[in-house]
Order: C-alpha cells, then structure tokens, then sequence
C-alpha cells in the first residue's frame, strides 16, 4: 500500500503523538479513532483500505468509530469530508475518583489512614519496588515456585487500590488506606492461575502472620454452597479474628454464579460496581447453592486504574506506574482498604462487627439483594457508625477531572 | 465412605492409573493421619492447621482407598483458581 501523506490540521494531537513515524519498520497495530466529517457526510471512512472495522456512527453530530491502519487515517485525513479525526481514548475511573466515591478521604481528614494495620494480599505476588509502596511491604511469601515478586500484574494492581500511596502520580491515584503494611502470598502464577490448595496455604500463612485483614482477589468457577475446603478454612481463618474480603466473581449476570470461596459463609463477598454506581453487569449474582444472599455489599471495580507492576502489562497500561484494570478483583480491595480504616479508627472490631458495619451504611441502588448485596459500600458512613454517629446518607459525588472529551463522549454514547 | 461428590468418584474410578491433585479433609488432627496417607503411596503436598486437612497428589485408585478409611471426613479436585479481573 502507497504511504499516504497526512493532513497535520485534521488528526488531533492525541492520535498525531500516537502513529508512528514515516519510514517505520515494524508491526503497525490498528488505533481506534474517532471521525468527525462535514455535516450530512457519512460513510466515508468505510470505503478507505486499512480502515479494518467501524464500531459505532453517531447521530448527533456526523462522526463514527473505527479500528483503522496509520496509513488509513493518513488517508482520511486528506479526504474533503473529513473534518477531524481523533484518537478514541479509553474511558478510566481514576482511583481518585473510585476511592472518593465511598468517602474515603473524608476518614483521612479524621487522621485514619490504615496506619499499622496488616493487610495481606493472596494473590500474583507485589511489585516490591514500587514507589507507592515504598518500606511497607512487611513479608513477601511464595508459594508457585515463580519467586514473591508480581510476573502477572494483578497483585500489584490490588495493593495498590488497598493502600498505594500515589507517590507515583503526584498523590492522585493513592488507595483506600495509604499506611497499611502489606503482607502478600504469591499463590498465582505469572498467567494468573493457581490451584487451591496453594490458596489455602497463602491465607493460612497470612494468619500466621497476625494479618488483620486478608484480601482474597480470586476464585474457583461453578456455584458453591460453601462446605468446600477453601470455603470452610476461610471462615475458620474469620473465626480467629481475621477480617475475609473475597471476590463475588466475574461469571454474572446470571443467578447463582458465586464461586468458591465467595461462597464462604463468614466472609464479606464483594461485589463491583461502575462509576455511575450501577453493579456491573460482569459481577457474579448469588443466591449461593444452599440459598444465602450474595454478594455481601458492592465497592467500585470497573475501569479502576492503580498500580502496575514492573514489566506487566495487565490491563489496560495508563504510564509506567499505572494500569487500568476492572473486575470483582477490584472492588475487593477497596473493601480491604475500608477494612484497615475501620480497625484503626476503632481496634477490636471483630470481623462480623465490620461487615455488619459495611452492609448497615451502604447506599442502597435499589437491586435486588443477589445482585447488590445491601448495596454501594460508603468507608466514611461505616467510620461514622463505628464511633456511634450518626452517618449522613450516602450521596454520589460528580467524579471531579473527567475531562471535556470524556463528556462528550458521554453525550454521543460512546463507550 | 467419605463424601466424595458423584462426579469426582466416577472420574476416579474410570482413570485409576491417572495421577490427581485433591484436598482432603478429617474427622482428626491431619499431623495424626501423614503416615497413613504416604502409606497408600500418596504425596502430602500440604497440611493445614486452620481446618484438619491437606493437600495431596497420587492415583486415583490409591485416592479411592483413602476415601474408604473411616477418619476421612472428604475429598475434592484441587481446582483450578484465578484472579477475578
């Protein structure tokens, strides 16, 4: 294919920084762009060779989504009835605004960062040399043969919606709890998998290890009546004190998708929701096989963007220390982080004094019990009740900074 | 015989060479049962301490013999588990 000359004035910086040079040698991925053409003009972008897929054609104003080839968009750029072509940028919820959604920063005001507090994550290991958790990673354990440190990503990613301190981003993407002490098991394997009874071993150890709080970002497939061995050791692990949060899973929307051990009796099973505070339709829905409610109570998980791991490229990468990522996987620990708030705020909390708090305050989405659990967690509303005040009702806040194109995006329902 | 869910069995019993990855569980502490266990040529990969059991690879038909000694409370596969993003 002839190389197209581009036209500068009609393809917007954001895509412009993202085509490769002229003369470029090597695998040229197709962008996704946005095309806006002169009014009552359509179809063109359709007919132009390395335009390999059209997502979407807007009605408010003449434009339409592509997949297309640098040498397409070269193309378009010069055609008559193009006006603009813009990169289609992914759409984040920054943990800013994630982690203001359940008012966690109005629990810091109050001087309750997680301080002190031990929170394990079993999971794909940490990135230990992560600016966001510099000198408070406590114990690293192994339990895949891989070596502690984080190959995958995942684990990194939820350490940091736990308690990164955003040290990286100028304090913008900081967790839930940015003074916990983090004591991880890496029982998962650089794919992501791992068996369970690596898994039950890595809770085990954390107990060992006095952890107050155990993050437990995974799961089995099929539905579960909870009597299952990780199950039941996770309820003996909450039976000496140990605060459980456990993800629903990612099989929903259908009933009855809760695996083991989001199953578990004692735990708090988390649910995710999106940004506008809706359950994402990926959660896993309960009734559990023998009929309880689940998930517990829901924290946001979609489009989350945290801590990314040294040579990972879980998610969707935002920059070197950042990746955006969604999933029960997510919620969860935003559910851990709540937690070490709560025990510092008040020691002593037994674990089901926490989940009776998270479940007692959360704003209430009006869905059913096994969709939402007792609804949208809120960590301030839960502080609230934990030192005998009265909680305000739980409001959605705007997210602050989404950025012009965000909304307008919005508006022409793009994704 | 100890609980075993009826699709487990059945697997174990079609392939009886097969070697297989299982979670069992007693009725007493496990520290009690790891010579009984090795010795119907069974691996301990892991005993647990929060609830009485371990984590143990061998043959099916050598996990089938376990499954019929009475302080056995049950067996499960050692499923497969992975993050939930």
């Amino acid at each position: 294919m002839e190389e197209q000359i581009p036209n500068p004035s009609k393809i917007h910086p954001n895509l412009a920084e993202r085509i490769e040079p002229r003369g470029f040698v090597g695998v040229v991925e197709p962008l996704r762009v946005i095309v806006q053409y002169r009014a009552g003009v359509v179809g063109v972008a359709q007919a132009i060779q390395g335009v390999v897929a059209t997502h979407r054609t807007y009605q408010l104003i003449a434009a339409s989504a592509h997949s297309a080839l640098p040498n397409a968009i070269n193309a378009l750029s010069d055609r008559d009835e193009v006006e603009m072509i813009w990169y289609d940028e992914p759409v984040h919820t920054m943990l800013d605004v994630s982690v203001g959604r359940i008012g966690a920063p109005q629990v810091w005001q109050q001087g309750i960062t997680g301080s002190g507090i031990k929170v394990a994550i079993v999971d794909t290991g940490i990135d230990p040399n992560h600016p966001d958790f510099a000198n408070r990673i406590a114990q690293m354990k192994d339990f895949t043969g891989q070596g502690p440190a984080d190959n995958h990503g995942h684990g990194t990613h939820v350490a940091g919606i736990i308690g990164g301190t955003g040290a990286s981003s100028g304090g913008k993407y900081r967790g839930v709890a940015p003074e916990c002490q983090y004591y991880t098991a890496k029982v998962l394997r650089g794919d992501g998998s791992g068996s369970t009874s690596d898994v039950m071993a890595g809770v085990e150890w954390a107990v060992q290890q006095r952890a107050q709080v155990i993050n437990l970002s995974l799961g089995s497939d099929g539905a579960c009546d909870g009597t299952d061995a990780l199950s039941v050791l996770c309820d003996a692990a909450v039976g000496k004190g140990v605060v459980m949060c456990v993800a629903a899973g990612n099989a929903g929307p259908g009933a009855s998708t809760v695996g083991s051990p989001g199953c578990a009796k004692s735990v708090i099973t988390i649910g995710a929701t999106t940004k506008s505070d809706q359950v994402a339709s990926f959660c896993s829905r309960g009734p559990t096989s023998d009929g309880r409610v689940k998930p517990d109570v829901c924290f946001p998980g979609a489009n989350i963007v945290a801590c990314r791991a040294v040579g990972t490229s879980m998610g969707t990468p935002v920059n070197q220390f950042y990746t955006s990522a969604s999933g029960t996987s997510m919620g969860t620990p935003h559910a851990a982080g709540t937690c070490a708030l709560l025990l510092q705020a008040k020691p002593g909390l037994s674990p089901q004094q926490i989940k009776d708090l998270l479940m007692n305050t959360a704003k209430n989405l009006g869905l059913a019990p096994n969709t939402q659990g007792k609804g949208r967690a809120d960590a301030f509303a839960a502080y609230q009740s934990a030192l005998g005040q009265t909680p305000q009702p739980p409001t959605p806040r705007t997210p602050p900074g989404q950025g012009c194109w965000t909304l307008i995006k919005s508006v022409l329902g793009g994704r | 015989m100890a609980n075993i869910q009826p699709e487990l069995k059945s697997k174990l019993e079609r392939a009886p060479d097969s070697v297989v990855n299982l979670i069992v569980r007693f009725k007493d502490a496990p520290d009690f049962r790891v010579g009984d266990v090795r010795a119907l040529g069974l691996i301990v990969r892991h005993t647990y301490s929060l609830i009485s059991a371990m984590a143990i690879q061998g043959t099916a038909s050598a996990s089938l013999a376990l499954a019929e000694k009475p302080w056995v409370l049950s067996l499960e596969e050692d499923k497969p588990v992975h993050t939930m993003s």
